[in-house]
C-alpha cells in the first residue's frame, strides 16, 4: 500500500453511552447505610416500653438520661427526667421503661433509689459506689399503673408470696433492728423487718420468718433478745459471750417453746418479747409479792432464787400509793411453781454498805434477787408479803428470834448503831439490834447474844464501847488494834465477866455501857482526890498507876469549891490503894534547862500516882498532890522562907551551896503586908544542917561578865536555870541550925566575902 | 476506572455519609465508667466533657474534627458533585477539593483518641472506657466522606474548564 494511498479512514469506535436499566453497584452503600442506621434506629424505638413518673423525697445521684432503673440486677429502664414538683417538696423522676419491663408498670412494685449504706449493722448497696446511684424496682404485680410513690429506702426482704410476719411486743427492744437475724436453736429463722412504735408508744418489732420455718413458730413460742456481745460478771469470774460474727455488731433475736408445744402461731400475730432467755424460760405461774419498798428490783432482771438458785424472775413493779407499797410481779420457772404456797416467805436480798462494813456483796455485781423460803403448807398461793432486808440483817433478827436479849445503857451512844457486833474474849457473840431511848430518856442499846454464847453473859458482865480503831503510844510501845474489818468504821460492844463468878444473866438484863476498857475493869468503890489544878486530867482516860502499873481510871473530874475533884476507881484487886493516908500525885511532864521529868506523859498524858496508905481503914476522900509536892514528900527536907523586894526568881528555882543543887523553891507568894515576896524553900533533908540562922542567900541568876584590864570573865552561873538560882552561904563561925519556917532575907548580890566563907560544917547522917 | 464510574462512586459513598451522619451523633460512641457513674458518650457529649473539665482547646479541636469537618465535607462534597459538569466557579472547586482531601484525616482523630482510651483505661473498678456502636456508625460515616472525596479526582473539575472554556 502506497504512502500517498489516501489512508482508509480509522473507525475509532464511538463512545457509546450505555444507559443501562436499573441501578448500579454503588448505590448498595447509601442503601446499606440507610438501611442499618434505619434499622438502629427502629430497634431503639422497639425497647422503649411505657414511661412511668415515681415520686421520691430526694433523688441523690439519679441524672436524666443516664441513671438506669434496675430490676433484679437487669437493666430494665432508664431515668429520661428529673425535677422537683410545684411545691418543691417531692422529686418526680420520670423513667422510661424497656418493652420487655412493661409488667414494672403495675401498682403493687416498690420503687426506690438505690445508694450505698454503711453502718456496723448493715452494709447494702456496695455496688452504688462502683456504679452509681440508681432507680431500683421490686415486687411488681397488680393492675397498670404509671404513677408511682417512691420508698424512702430500700425494703429490706422484699415481701414474697407466702412469707410469713410475726409481730412482737415486749418492754423495750434496745438494739434490735431492722435487719436483726431471728435464731431458732441456732438456726436463722428470719429477719426483723421493721421495728416501729404501737399508737400507744409500746415498741413493736415486725419479724419476716421464712416459710420453710414457719411451723416452729408455736403461741407458747417465747422471744428474748441475744445480745451480739455479752459480759457476765459474777463470784465466779465473768464469762464473755459473743454469738458468732453474723450477730456480733447487731445481735439477734432468740425464740423457743422449751418443750412447751402449743398450736402453731398464725400469720401476723403478736406475741411478746421479753429481756433475756431466763425470762423467757419462766413461764410458770404468777404470784403478786408486796413489799415496803422496791428499791433494787428491775423488772425483767431481778431473780426469784430459792436455794441461791433462780427460779423466777420479776415482771413487773408497781407502785400503790394507797398502801404506800410496792406491788411486784414475779413469775416462775414452769417446774418450780411449787414454791408458791400460801406462807412462802419472800426476802428481798440487797447490798447493804454500811460503816459496820458490806453484807451480800454477790448482790452488788448480781443485783438484788429475792429469795423465796417455802412453807410447808399445800396450799397453793399467789399473794405474798415480802420483806424487805439485807441477809445480814435477816440473820439479825433471826438472832433476835432466839438469842437472849439484853440492855444496855449509857449516857450517850456515839457511832454505834444496829448491827454493831458483841464481842466476848474476841469473839462475836452477838449483835445490838436496836438503839432507842428507855423509860426515862436516856439512850438504851437492846441487844442479843446467840444462844450458843448464852453462858458467857453473866451477871457480873462490864460492857464497854470498843473503839473501830485505836492506838495508844507510851514509852516504849506503840500499839494500834483494829478490831476486825465489819466493826473497822463503826466499832462495836465487848464485855468481859468482872470478879468472882456469878450466874447468867437472865434475860432482858441490863447493864450500863463503859466508854472504854479501862473504866470497865476498874470495878472498886470510887474514891475522889481534890486536886489544885486538874490540867491534863481526863474522865475515862487518865491512869491511875501503883509503881508504874496501870491500877485504876479517873472516872469523873469535877470542880467543886475552888479546887478539882477526881472521881477514880481501881481495878480489881487493888482496893489496898483506897486505904486511909494513900498519896495521890499528879505526874505531868516538866521539861527545864535543869531536867525532863515525867516525859512519858507527853505521850500517854498525865497521870496519877498512887502511894498506898499504911491504914487499914478505907477512906473516901483523899487530897492529891503536883509533882513537885511528891518530892518534897519523898525528901521531907528543910521548908525556909526567903523575903525580898522582887525577884525574878520562880517557883521551880534551885538552890545551891557551893555549886551544888540542895533544895527547890516550892512556891512564890506575897508576904501578908504585900510588901515582899516570899519565896518558899525546901532543902533537903540531907543538906538540911548546912543552913544556919546566920547564913546569907542571893540570887545567883543571869550572866555577869566584868570587863578587867587584863582578863575578860563571864559569870554564867545559871544559864541553866531559866527560873533563876539562889546560892547561899554560910560564915566560918556557924551559927544555930535553922528553924523549920525561918525566914531570910534574898539578896540580890553576893558580898564578896560571902563567897569566901568556907565552913567545915559535918553532915548529920 | 471511568471517571462516570468515579463520579458515581463519590455520590454514593457522599449520600452513605449523609446518613450516617446521623446516627454517629447521636448514638453514643463509647461508655465512660468512673467510681460512682456509669456515662454513655455521645461524640458531641465527648465534647462537651472535654469543655467541661476545663479543656476548651482540646474540645475545640475535638469538635472541629469530629463534628464540624464530617458535616463540612459532605456539605462541601455535595456542593462539588452537584456543580460536576457545570464549569462554574472551577478555581474555587478545586481549592475546595485540595482543602477536603488535606483536611480528611483528621475526622478520624475521634476515632483514633477512642482506640487509645478503649485499650488503655482499663483500670479495673477505677475506671473503665468501652466503645459503644455509635463508634462504627462514626467511622463509617468518616471512611465514606473519606473515600467520597479521594474517589472524586481533581482532574475531574478542571476537565470541565476544557470542555466549556468560554470561546
Amino acid at each position: 500500500m502506497s504512502p500517498l494511498e489516501p489512508s482508509p479512514p480509522v473507525d475509532h469506535g464511538r463512545v457509546v453511552r450505555r444507559h443501562k436499566a436499573g441501578l448500579s453497584w454503588v448505590w448498595f452503600f447509601p442503601a446499606l447505610a440507610l438501611a442499618v442506621s434505619a434499622w438502629f434506629f427502629w430497634k431503639d424505638y422497639q425497647s422503649l416500653g411505657p414511661e412511668i413518673t415515681v415520686t421520691l423525697d430526694e433523688a441523690p445521684g439519679i441524672t436524666a438520661g443516664k441513671t438506669p432503673l434496675i430490676y433484679r440486677g437487669v437493666e430494665a429502664g432508664t431515668v429520661h427526667s428529673v425535677r422537683l414538683d410545684t411545691a418543691l417538696d417531692r422529686v418526680v423522676v420520670g423513667v422510661r421503661l424497656k418493652e420487655f419491663a412493661r409488667g414494672l408498670a403495675t401498682e403493687n412494685t416498690d420503687f426506690w433509689v438505690e445508694r450505698p449504706v454503711i453502718t456496723l449493722a448493715e452494709l447494702t448497696g456496695l455496688e452504688s459506689i462502683i456504679t452509681g446511684n440508681s432507680m431500683r424496682a421490686s415486687n411488681p404485680g397488680g393492675n397498670p399503673c404509671f404513677t408511682f410513690r417512691g420508698l424512702a429506702e430500700a425494703p429490706l426482704l422484699p415481701l414474697q408470696p407466702g412469707s410469713f410476719t410475726i409481730r412482737l411486743r415486749g418492754l423495750d427492744v434496745p438494739f434490735l433492728n431492722r435487719g436483726t437475724p431471728v435464731y431458732h436453736r441456732g438456726v436463722n429463722v428470719g429477719y426483723v423487718r421493721e421495728k416501729k412504735l404501737t399508737a400507744e408508744g409500746a415498741p413493736l418489732l415486725e419479724l419476716l420468718i421464712e416459710p420453710a420455718h414457719r411451723d416452729v413458730l408455736r403461741t407458747t413460742s417465747r422471744f428474748w433478745p441475744q445480745p451480739a456481745t455479752s459480759l457476765t460478771v459474777g463470784q465466779h469470774g465473768f464469762n464473755l459471750r459473743i454469738e458468732g460474727v453474723d450477730a456480733l455488731v447487731q445481735g439477734a433475736i432468740c425464740f423457743d417453746h422449751f418443750d412447751n408445744e402449743g398450736v402453731p402461731a398464725s400469720n401476723d400475730s403478736i406475741l411478746p418479747i421479753v429481756a433475756d432467755e431466763f425470762t423467757a424460760r419462766c413461764s410458770g405461774s404468777t404470784a403478786t409479792i408486796t413489799f415496803e419498798s422496791g428499791r433494787g428490783i428491775v423488772p425483767g432482771r431481778t431473780p426469784v432464787c430459792h436455794l441461791g438458785v433462780p427460779v423466777g424472775v420479776v415482771e413487773s413493779v408497781s407502785t400503790d400509793s394507797a398502801s404506800g407499797l410496792a406491788t411486784v410481779s414475779v413469775r416462775l420457772l414452769p417446774a418450780q411453781n411449787g414454791l408458791l404456797r400460801e406462807g412462802s416467805v419472800f426476802t428481798l436480798v440487797r447490798p447493804r454498805i454500811s460503816l459496820e462494813g458490806v453484807s451480800n456483796l454477790d448482790t452488788l455485781i448480781t443485783g438484788s434477787y429475792i429469795e423465796v423460803e417455802p412453807s410447808a403448807a399445800n396450799v397453793a398461793a399467789s399473794e405474798f408479803s415480802g420483806r424487805t432486808v439485807a441477809g445480814e440483817e435477816w440473820e439479825a433478827l433471826q438472832a433476835e428470834r432466839h438469842g437472849v436479849p439484853f440492855q444496855l445503857h449509857a449516857e450517850n451512844l456515839p457511832s454505834l448503831d444496829k448491827g454493831a457486833p458483841v464481842f466476848h474474849k474476841g469473839l462475836v457473840v452477838g449483835s445490838i439490834t436496836r438503839k432507842t431511848l428507855d423509860s426515862a430518856g436516856r439512850p438504851c442499846l437492846e441487844g442479843v447474844i446467840r444462844p450458843s454464847f448464852r453462858g458467857a453473859l453473866t451477871q457480873s458482865a462490864r460492857f464497854w464501847r470498843v473503839p473501830a480503831t485505836s492506838i495508844k503510844a507510851g514509852p516504849g510501845y506503840l500499839r494500834m488494834d483494829v478490831n476486825g474489818v465489819q466493826s473497822l468504821l463503826q466499832g462495836g460492844v465487848a464485855f468481859e465477866n468482872m470478879g468472882p463468878p456469878k450466874p447468867v444473866a437472865p434475860s432482858g438484863s441490863r447493864f450500863p455501857l463503859q466508854d472504854n476498857h479501862r473504866l470497865a475493869q476498874a470495878v472498886s468503890e470510887p474514891v475522889n482526890i481534890r486536886f489544885l489544878n486538874g490540867r491534863g486530867l481526863r474522865a475515862g482516860e487518865t491512869e491511875l498507876r501503883y509503881l508504874g502499873v496501870p491500877v485504876g481510871v479517873v472516872e469523873a473530874v469535877e470542880t467543886s469549891q475552888g479546887r478539882v475533884c477526881v472521881k477514880a476507881r481501881f481495878n480489881e484487886g487493888y482496893d489496898f490503894l483506897r486505904q486511909e493516908g494513900s498519896i495521890f500525885s499528879l505526874v505531868r511532864p516538866n521539861i527545864s534547862l535543869q531536867g525532863v521529868t515525867g516525859l512519858e506523859t507527853l505521850i500517854s498524858g498525865v497521870y496519877i500516882e498512887c502511894t498506898p496508905g499504911s491504914s487499914h481503914r478505907t477512906a473516901a476522900w483523899f487530897e492529891g498532890r503536883s509533882t513537885l509536892d511528891a518530892e518534897e514528900i519523898l525528901q521531907s527536907g528543910l521548908t525556909i522562907k526567903l523575903t525580898s523586894r522582887s525577884t525574878p526568881i520562880n517557883v521551880g528555882a534551885s538552890i545551891f551551896y557551893r555549886g551544888i543543887g540542895v533544895g527547890r523553891v516550892t512556891a512564890k507568894s506575897l508576904s501578908p503586908d504585900g510588901r515582899e515576896i516570899v519565896l518558899t524553900v525546901i532543902i533537903e533533908k540531907r543538906y538540911r544542917h548546912l543552913v544556919r540562922e546566920n547564913s546569907r542567900f542571893w540570887n545567883a541568876s543571869g550572866i555577869k561578865a566584868s570587863l578587867g584590864v587584863v582578863k575578860f570573865r563571864i559569870q554564867t552561873e545559871s544559864i541553866m536555870a531559866p527560873d533563876g538560882r539562889i546560892s547561899f552561904s554560910t560564915p566560918e563561925n556557924t551559927g544555930p541550925v535553922a528553924n523549920e519556917d525561918s525566914a531570910f532575907e534574898l539578896f540580890a548580890e553576893p558580898r564578896p566575902e560571902w563567897l569566901k566563907w568556907n565552913p567545915s560544917i559535918p553532915i548529920d547522917q | 476506572m471511568s471517571d462516570e464510574l468515579r463520579l458515581r462512586i463519590a455520590w454514593a459513598l457522599t449520600l452513605s455519609g449523609a446518613v450516617l451522619y446521623f446516627p454517629a451523633n447521636t448514638i453514643p460512641v463509647m461508655t465512660i465508667s468512673l467510681p460512682g457513674k456509669i456515662e454513655p458518650l455521645t461524640v458531641m457529649g465527648g465534647v462537651m466533657e472535654l469543655y467541661r473539665s476545663g479543656l476548651p482547646p482540646v474540645a475545640a479541636i475535638v469538635f472541629l474534627a469530629s463534628v464540624a469537618v464530617p458535616a463540612l465535607k459532605v456539605l462541601a462534597l455535595l456542593w462539588l458533585l452537584s456543580r460536576h459538569g457545570s464549569g462554574v466557579l472551577v478555581r474555587r472547586r478545586i481549592s475546595v477539593h485540595a482543602f477536603l482531601v488535606r483536611i480528611g484525616t483528621w475526622a478520624m482523630i475521634d476515632l483514633f483518641l477512642l482506640s487509645i482510651l478503649a485499650a488503655v483505661g482499663q483500670l479495673g473498678v477505677l475506671a473503665g472506657v468501652q466503645a459503644e456502636p455509635g463508634a462504627l456508625f462514626f467511622g463509617a460515616m468518616i471512611l465514606c466522606v473519606l473515600y467520597a472525596a479521594e474517589v472524586y479526582k481533581p482532574h475531574m473539575v478542571w476537565q470541565d474548564l476544557d470542555t466549556y472554556e468560554p470561546a
